[in-house]
């Protein structure tokens, strides 16, 4: 195990499945000779020439497009897309092109398309760079939906993702890159559809993805000084979703916090609270309580920033009120 | 013979198109090519052209008439009698690709929603299995909603049991342990007390735990009649306490326990049966008949002796507490009930033979060689080679009584031997 | 037209042949298809490629195989001239297991990529990156495969005609796009699309070498691109060409096409492609009126024993469908 950067865990992905396939190559604005503005393709240019390590235009849904393109015909490529809200020039490549191909032509054909761009708030960079945008893609069947939290699971999920045949969103976020964590030694991979455990409890399941599991692991560190063991679920795929971990952590502590930084409307914690209540009503001792971004866009003003998006006082609330805690002190009154 | 010229399909969602011109009478001679007709839609005028040869037969519309799309417009042939089979052409055509079945719809079989008063979903369940009736508890959680934890200290105070499962099906612990719990199913007539010796003889780690079948013990009656409804009813009983179960089932809860070892979603890791039902034909139907019409203890005991070679082995507290549950409650009438979708005269109607083929896992069956209610010989007859079959030779229908060292010992290590 | 090479040699009889059988193949193929969509056998959309044949005729006969095509909505003439198994695309669009997608696709969507076909598309503009990805997957691999990505003016206007061609420039990728300039977009006339009518002209903007052809005229279509094949193989790609053309009916089954002003369409019927490759053939290759006979019956009768093939063609399982459903 060795401690590193989220982005240098991504860059090893990278750099891996380049050095073992050499159909994988990767595209993007400014990831050459610069490195990426997040520095995850640094040093790749040097290492595997201009072929494979290309800058392009301002034209994402050119590149996208031609990234499909080339993955129907056998590449293996990489788009880096600047910000996903850039992706929305690309959508019909993604949705009508990418997502539907492997159907369209009775699943002989098959798109090994990773798209790897980041989104979330982070440091006022307002409303056309901030977007959580999962539940779009979460929303076309066809679409493998990937959102890592940590670096560990940034590199396998990645390393995963170059070595099946779907399209991939890989949907980074943009705080996470310099966070760090530990990434075990040697070939590590982590097959879609695997859900992890990022910490253990009996009172109450919280459910994030993304940025939203540290926001998660931070409220159960203040649940536990209240006594509350709250286990922290990671899904790390939304598409395949880990139906089954879920389902067995709700049977096991009986309610459930779903936080997502994307806004409420329309959102992944919808459609998995309508899972757990129909696969799971008759274990509910409260309603499934969803935590998530205002239904407006994110403004600059960084206080206003802040209160757009989920904070840990919201997840703590949400866990107590589904102990129905705060209700009993009112009885007790 | 007769052929049909359509109303040609003009547009994807058009369903009609206007006749406005005709140009064929009945009795012309039609031509391959020719242009028959002129139909208009909300776009255009079209040209029927005739894809077909023969004498114009039928008109179905006149000039002006509205006509169907891809219903015959002209219909051909040499004889007036042909209409019958062009309109089933049309038919035919226009039903193409559209073979999908509609989706069934399950009605969900769960009990109505209890009172008035608002309670969590877990809270009712918990209170109907436990017995307490939810409207009468006084509720803690948000607007006085009864929640879990106020069925759970009412429960504490009463002392009934806690063991919650979704279909109000009895489980009770025998032993608390560890690991992927045993779970024991009683055969027809019989309850989880069935169990409560052997469990104290088996050497494992494991929690051990006994369900009562729908009828059956402290069990509610069955939903309705039939193998299936009791396998259900089993089946989400145990969902509702896990995934992963090792089953030990005698006589009726042995074919239960197969037909659950291939059900998805749950993982039976080893199966233990004791002179399983449901692998042959023949049942003692004088016995089944004779069990549930005995009325005194006598009676009882007469025909409880048939299940075990030497009468010595069947408790006297075993006839007791089963004439006990009787006159408590309505129980052999249920049993009867449930007696009639599973047995008709001396045949079980109900086979998980092909259920038993198919489970991967490490399986034991253990027959008695004086086996009176069923037929060992029958049971043993083409079973797969991966499983253990041990013939007791001095044993009957009971023989996890009747060799009740050796039957332990197996269970343990039907369960080790999963891994 | 501009920009058609001055032949020097006649052509050998054997390209001139397959020309004119391709362009007949295709001919009946969307007239036959036609037929069966009005009596319900073929249901959803059909684009025909009736009038356009030239192109799709001339522009495959100078590839390879290897190479890659993308096609658009109207793509049945593509498949045809890239050599497609006329049985499996009719049981395609009479929605049967033995379809090229299993009758998963349809008209708009047969794909065959074991051959290099990218496939036909139902959103315009959309082959143009998809062709480009395709050259790009080739020079990633290092091979000189070219990828022929087949166009409308309708895409023109589209910003991913712009965007794709201009990376295939930067990276001098082995791609040619021919843009079939059939002068309507659905049933917009080209001058109310663009002020440039002369759609080549884009390319030399952003530095790509660019082409006039006349569309009408197979041969011309096919020397072009022999030319365009060889120069890209050279590294010298990408290259655009223009091929202009006018349809014999609306957008599609369902459009009369009255929009089309019957000057012009009798101008264009007067160049039939079909009637071209046949006159070069007999013209230029000798062709005898018995050789001709004998190549339409058997095009007429492979067609028919597409239908009966398709006709007796296993319906798809449903739920084979619900098993497919379980990879999304």
């Amino acid at each position: 195990m060795r401690e590193i950067m989220y982005r240098d865990a991504l860059r090893e992905a990278i750099d891996e499945e380049m050095a073992r396939n050499s159909q994988v190559f990767i595209i993007g604005e400014g990831i050459a000779e610069r490195g990426g503005s997040y520095k995850v393709t640094e040093g790749l240019l040097a290492k595997y020439g201009s072929k494979r390590v290309r800058d392009t235009p301002i034209a994402e849904a050119g590149m996208i497009g031609v990234g499909v393109g080339a993955a129907i015909a056998g590449g293996r490529p990489i788009v880096e897309i600047l910000y996903v809200d850039f992706a929305m020039l690309g959508m019909d490549m993604i949705v009508n092109q990418a997502a539907k191909f492997r159907l369209m032509t009775g699943g002989n054909g098959r798109v090994p398309f990773v798209m790897r761009t980041q989104g979330g708030t982070g440091g006022g960079v307002a409303a056309q760079h901030s977007q959580s945008l999962e539940a779009l893609f979460y929303a076309i069947p066809g679409l493998r939906v990937v959102m890592p939290s940590t670096p560990a699971d940034a590199k396998g999920l990645l390393k995963y993702a170059l070595r099946q045949d779907d399209p991939v969103m890989f949907l980074e976020h943009k705080h996470l890159y310099m966070t760090k964590g530990l990434v075990p030694d040697g070939e590590h991979i982590i097959e879609f559809g695997k859900g992890d455990i990022k910490r253990e409890g009996k009172d109450v399941t919280i459910i994030a993805w993304s940025n939203m599991v540290h926001r998660a692991l931070e409220a159960a560190t203040e649940l536990a000084k209240q006594g509350i063991e709250a286990e922290v679920i990671d899904p790390r795929t939304l598409v395949p979703l880990d139906k089954q971990m879920i389902l067995k952590s709700v049977a096991k502590t009986k309610r459930v916090v779903i936080v997502q930084e994307a806004c409420r409307r329309g959102g992944v914690a919808s459609d998995i609270a309508s899972i757990i209540q129909a696969e799971a009503f008759y274990e509910l001792d409260a309603p499934v309580e969803i935590v998530a971004g205002l239904d407006i866009p994110v403004p600059f003003n960084l206080v206003l920033e802040k209160a757009s998006v989920p904070q840990k006082d919201d997840v703590v609330a949400a866990a107590r009120r589904s102990l129905h805690l705060d209700a009993y002190a009112q009885a007790a009154e | 013979m007769s052929d049909a010229i359509l109303c040609p399909q003009v547009g994807q969602d058009l369903t009609e198109a206007k006749v406005v011109a005709l140009h064929v009478k009945l009795g012309d001679t039609v031509k391959k090519g020719m242009i028959v007709a002129e139909v208009e839609s909300e776009k255009a005028t079209f040209e029927v052209e005739a894809f077909a040869a023969g004498v114009v037969i039928e008109l179905p519309y006149q000039v002006g008439d509205t006509a169907t799309v891809l219903e015959p417009l002209v219909v051909l042939g040499s004889d007036a009698d042909a209409k019958p089979a062009a309109k089933k052409q049309a038919e035919a055509l226009t039903k193409n690709g559209t073979g999908a079945k509609q989706h069934d719809v399950v009605a969900p079989a769960r009990a109505a929603v209890n009172g008035q008063g608002r309670s969590s979903p877990l809270a009712r369940r918990t209170a109907q299995n436990s017995g307490l009736e939810i409207d009468r508890i006084a509720g803690t959680g948000p607007d006085g909603a009864v929640v879990l934890r106020d069925v759970e200290a009412l429960v504490a105070k009463s002392g009934k049991s806690a063991v919650a499962s979704a279909t109000g099906l009895n489980v009770k612990s025998l032993k608390d342990g560890k690991g992927t719990p045993v779970v024991f199913i009683h055969g027809f007539g019989a309850e989880i007390a069935a169990w409560r010796q052997i469990a104290m003889a088996i050497g494992l780690p494991n929690t051990l735990l006994a369900i009562d079948l729908p009828g059956h013990g402290a069990s509610p009656d069955a939903a309705a009649p039939g193998f299936q409804c009791i396998v259900d009813a089993v089946e989400s009983t145990l969902r509702s306490m896990g995934t992963e179960f090792h089953l030990v089932g005698h006589s009726l809860g042995a074919a239960i326990a197969i037909a659950l070892s291939v059900q998805n979603g749950l993982t039976i890791k080893s199966l233990t049966l004791f002179a399983p039902a449901g692998l042959g034909t023949i049942v003692d139907g004088d016995f089944v008949a004779g069990f549930l019409a005995a009325k005194s203890e006598a009676a009882l005991s007469a025909q409880m002796k048939k299940l075990v070679n030497d009468p010595a082995d069947l408790p006297a507290s075993m006839i007791k507490a089963t004439q006990a549950a009787r006159e408590a409650g309505p129980v052999a009438e249920r049993q009867t009930k449930i007696a009639a979708g599973l047995f008709e005269g001396s045949t079980q109607l109900f086979s998980v033979r092909a259920e038993l083929a198919k489970y991967p896992g490490p399986c034991r069956i253990v027959l008695g060689q004086r086996d009176g209610i069923i037929s060992s010989s029958e049971t043993n007859k083409k079973l797969s080679p991966g499983i253990a079959v041990h013939l007791l030779e001095n044993a009957g229908h009971l023989p996890f009584l009747e060799e009740q060292g050796l039957s332990a010992r197996l269970i343990a290590e039907s369960v080790r031997s999963s891994g | 037209m501009a920009n058609t090479p001055p032949r020097e040699n006649a052509p050998p009889k054997a390209l001139l042949e397959k020309l004119f059988r391709t362009a007949y193949s295709i001919r009946v193929f969307e007239t036959e298809g036609i037929k069966l969509y009005r009596q319900g056998l073929i249901r959803g959309y059909f684009h025909p490629y009736l009038g356009q044949e030239g192109i799709a005729t001339g522009a495959c006969a100078a590839l390879s195989k290897g190479d890659y095509i993308a096609s658009t909505h109207r793509g049945h003439g593509h498949c045809i001239a890239w050599g497609a198994d006329i049985k499996r695309m009719v049981a395609e669009l009479l929605q049967k297991e033995t379809g090229y997608c299993r009758g998963y696709g349809g008209s708009m969507h047969i794909a065959d990529i074991t051959t290099g076909n990218l496939g036909a598309n139902g959103i315009v503009g959309a082959g143009t990156p998809l062709g480009v990805g395709a050259a790009l997957a080739a020079q990633v691999r290092g091979s000189d495969a070219v990828t022929v990505t087949f166009t409308t003016d309708g895409a023109t206007n589209n910003g991913t005609f712009l965007e794709s061609l201009n990376l295939a420039a930067i990276w001098n990728l082995n791609f040619i796009l021919i843009i079939e300039n059939n002068q309507y977009a659905v049933s917009t006339p080209i001058g109310e699309s663009t002020r440039e009518t002369d759609l080549y002209k884009r390319g030399i903007a952003i530095g790509v070498e660019s082409h006039l052809v006349d569309g009408n005229d197979p041969l011309a279509v096919h020397d072009l691109m022999v030319e365009a094949v060889k120069k890209c193989r050279a590294g010298q790609g990408p290259i655009l060409i223009e091929a202009r053309t006018f349809r014999h009916m609306g957008h599609h089954v369902n459009d009369p096409g009255k929009y089309m002003p019957e000057d012009k369409l009798k101008y264009y019927k007067e160049r039939d492609p079909v009637d071209r490759a046949r006159n070069d053939f007999v013209e230029m290759g000798g062709a005898t009126a018995a050789e001709i006979a004998t190549i339409e019956k058997q095009v007429q009768d492979e067609f028919e024993e597409a239908v009966e093939f398709s006709k007796n063609s296993p319906e798809v399982s449903v739920e084979e469908f619900r098993e497919f459903a379980a990879v999304y």
